[in-house]
C-alpha cells in the first residue's frame, strides 16, 4: 500500500487507517459526529495527496488537452481553471480531470487509480506537441481545506481568499514556503486544495489544526461526499458510463468543436439514448449493503434489473443514536425518479431514490 | 508498382498541393503529413507545409511533391493515399487510409 507525505504525522496523531485505491490514508482521527459537526459547521483539513497530480508544460498542452477532453480549456487564463472530462471514442468517462493554470505550467489532478490511465491515454494522442507531463506525486502533498470557516481560517493565516472564484489558483508564501491554493470546492460548496512540497506537508497540516482545523478522515469525508452527490471514479465514475449518467453536463462545452467522443456524447442526448442517472439512495434497513449490489424493481409483477448501488455511508444524527445508510447508484431512467421504491437481493433491503434538491452542501 | 506500405499522393492532389504553395510545376515542395489527436474518433489528419524535416521523418518523393511524416504518424498512415476531390460538392484533400477502422459522421477523424 501507497503511503502519503502526511503518513507519520497521521500515525502521530493515532489515526485509524484505511485502504483506499491503494493507499494507506486517514479513516478517522476522533468520532463520526464530531468530524461531520466540524465539517457542516466549521472547517476541516484532511490528506487529499493520494490525488494525482501532473506539473503540465509546453506551448501545444492546452491546444492538446483541448483536443482530447469535453471542456473549453485553450486558452485558460494564468489564474483561472477548468473541469474537464477525458472521454474515449465511445463517450465513456476514462476521468474528470481538474485544470488550474498557472503562470508557466498548468496543474492537472486525476482520481487516485486513473494516474497512469489519464497518462498513457494522452501520450497514446501526442505526436508532434511540444508538451510534458511530469507526475508531481513524489515531491508534493495535497491538503484539503473544507467547511463554511475555510475561507477565515486561511485569513487567518495571512492568506487572501476573497477573489478567488471558483477554480481559481494563486501561490502564497507561507513561513517561507511556496503552497499553491486552489479553490476546487470538492463538494460544491467553498472548499479548498493546497498543494506544497511534501518536506514541508507535515509542519504545514499541524499549522492548520494549530489555526483550528479539525482532521477529517475517509469515511466522514465519502460521507460528505455521497450526500452531496458527488460522484467518485471507482465507485459510480467507470468507462462503463458516459458524461450525461453522471450529471457532467456542466463540464462539456457545447461550442467548441470536436473532442474525442463529442460525436457520441452528443448523439446520446440529442436522440435521447441516455439510458441512466446517478441517484441519490436511503435504504430502510440495518442489512449491511456494499457498493456494486444489484438493484430491482418491486413494483412489477416481476422484478427487473434496476441499476447498480455505487456507493454507501453511514449517516450518524448528532443528536441521536439512530444510524441512516445513504447511498448513490446508477439507475434505469424510469427509475431515477424521487421516491421510487427499489428492492436489493429478493427485497432484503428497500431502497428509496432521493432526489438532490436535499443536499445539504449545495453548489454555489 | 509501389510497395503498399507507404503513402501515396495522386497527381491531381499533387498537383493542388503544388498550386497552394504557389511553386513552379517541377519545384521540390515539402508537404508535411500527420496525424493528431483529437476529432470525433479519436485522430485527424494533419496537413501542412514544411521547410524543416526532422531526423526520425519518413521521406517520401512522389509527383513533384516532397511528403514528410513523422515516425509515429506513420503508424497510422502507412498504406494511405492522399487524393484530392474538387468540385463544387468537393470535400478538397482526402486521406484514403486503410488502417481506418472507423470515421466520424463529418469524415475528418478516424479511429484504428
Amino acid at each position: 500500500m501507497k503511503r502519503t507525505p502526511l503518513h507519520s504525522v497521521h500515525a502521530g496523531m493515532d489515526a485509524k487507517f484505511t485502504e483506499t485505491f491503494g493507499w494507506e490514508i486517514p479513516a478517522s482521527f476522533s468520532d463520526v459526529s464530531t468530524e461531520y459537526l466540524a465539517a457542516r459547521d466549521g472547517v476541516v483539513v484532511i490528506d487529499r495527496s493520494y490525488l494525482g497530480r501532473f506539473k503540465v508544460t509546453g506551448k501545444d498542452a492546452l491546444d492538446l488537452l483541448n483536443r482530447l477532453s469535453s471542456n473549453a480549456v485553450d486558452p485558460l487564463p494564468c489564474g483561472t481553471g477548468k473541469a474537464t472530462i477525458l472521454t474515449t471514442n465511445k463517450g465513456r468517462v476514462i476521468d474528470l480531470l481538474h485544470l488550474f493554470a498557472r503562470d508557466s505550467h498548468q496543474l492537472m489532478v486525476t482520481s487516485p487509480q486513473t494516474l497512469k490511465r489519464v497518462a498513457e491515454w494522452i501520450e497514446r494522442y501526442t505526436f508532434l506537441e511540444e508538451v510534458n507531463f511530469e507526475e508531481i506525486m513524489g515531491n508534493t502533498a495535497m491538503i484539503g481545506l473544507l467547511g463554511p470557516q475555510a475561507s477565515s481560517l486561511l485569513e487567518s493565516l495571512g492568506i487572501r481568499t476573497s477573489e478567488l472564484e471558483p477554480y481559481a489558483s494563486t501561490d502564497v508564501n507561507v513561513g517561507g514556503i511556496t503552497v499553491t491554493l486552489l479553490r476546487s470546492d470538492p463538494f460544491g460548496a467553498v472548499g479548498y486544495d493546497l498543494i506544497l512540497p511534501a518536506k514541508a506537508a507535515s509542519d504545514f497540516w499541524e499549522t492548520l489544526i494549530g489555526a483550528g482545523a479539525v482532521p477529517l478522515g475517509e469515511t466522514v469525508f465519502d460521507l460528505l461526499r455521497i450526500e452531496s452527490g458527488i460522484p467518485r471514479h471507482g465507485r459510480e465514475i467507470s468507462e462503463a458510463v458516459n458524461p450525461w449518467e453522471m450529471n457532467f453536463e456542466k463540464f462539456i462545452d457545447f461550442e467548441k468543436g470536436c473532442y474525442i467522443g463529442q460525436e457520441v456524447v452528443l448523439r446520446l442526448n440529442t436522440y435521447k439514448k441516455v439510458q441512466r442517472s446517478l441517484v441519490a439512495l436511503s435504504f430502510s434497513t440495518d442489512a449491511e449493503i456494499t457498493f456494486g449490489e444489484k438493484l430491482h424493481s418491486i413494483q412489477e409483477d416481476s422484478e427487473k434489473d434496476a441499476g447498480t448501488v455505487t456507493s454507501v455511508a453511514w449517516r450518524t444524527n448528532p443528536h441521536s443514536i439512530k444510524r441512516e445508510l445513504i447511498g448513490l447508484g446508477v439507475v434505469k431512467k424510469v427509475y431515477a425518479v424521487a421516491g421510487t421504491k427499489l428492492g436489493i437481493r429478493g427485497q432484503q433491503a428497500v431502497v428509496t431514490v432521493q432526489g438532490f434538491a436535499a443536499r445539504r452542501f449545495d453548489a454555489t | 508498382m509501389t510497395t503498399p506500405l507507404t503513402i501515396n499522393i495522386t497527381e491531381n492532389a499533387a498537383k493542388h498541393v503544388r498550386e497552394f504553395t504557389g511553386k513552379e510545376e517541377r519545384a521540390a515542395v515539402s508537404l508535411r503529413v500527420g496525424v493528431k489527436g483529437g476529432g470525433c474518433s479519436g485522430l485527424t489528419y494533419d496537413l501542412g507545409v514544411d521547410s524543416e524535416t526532422r531526423p526520425e521523418d519518413k521521406v517520401i518523393e512522389q509527383h513533384g511533391v516532397t511528403i514528410l511524416i513523422d515516425k509515429k504518424s506513420y503508424i497510422f498512415l502507412a498504406g494511405t493515399t492522399l487524393d484530392y476531390s474538387g468540385g463544387l460538392n468537393g470535400k478538397g484533400f482526402q486521406f484514403n487510409n486503410p488502417n481506418a477502422k472507423t470515421t466520424c459522421g463529418c469524415g475528418t477523424s478516424f479511429s484504428v
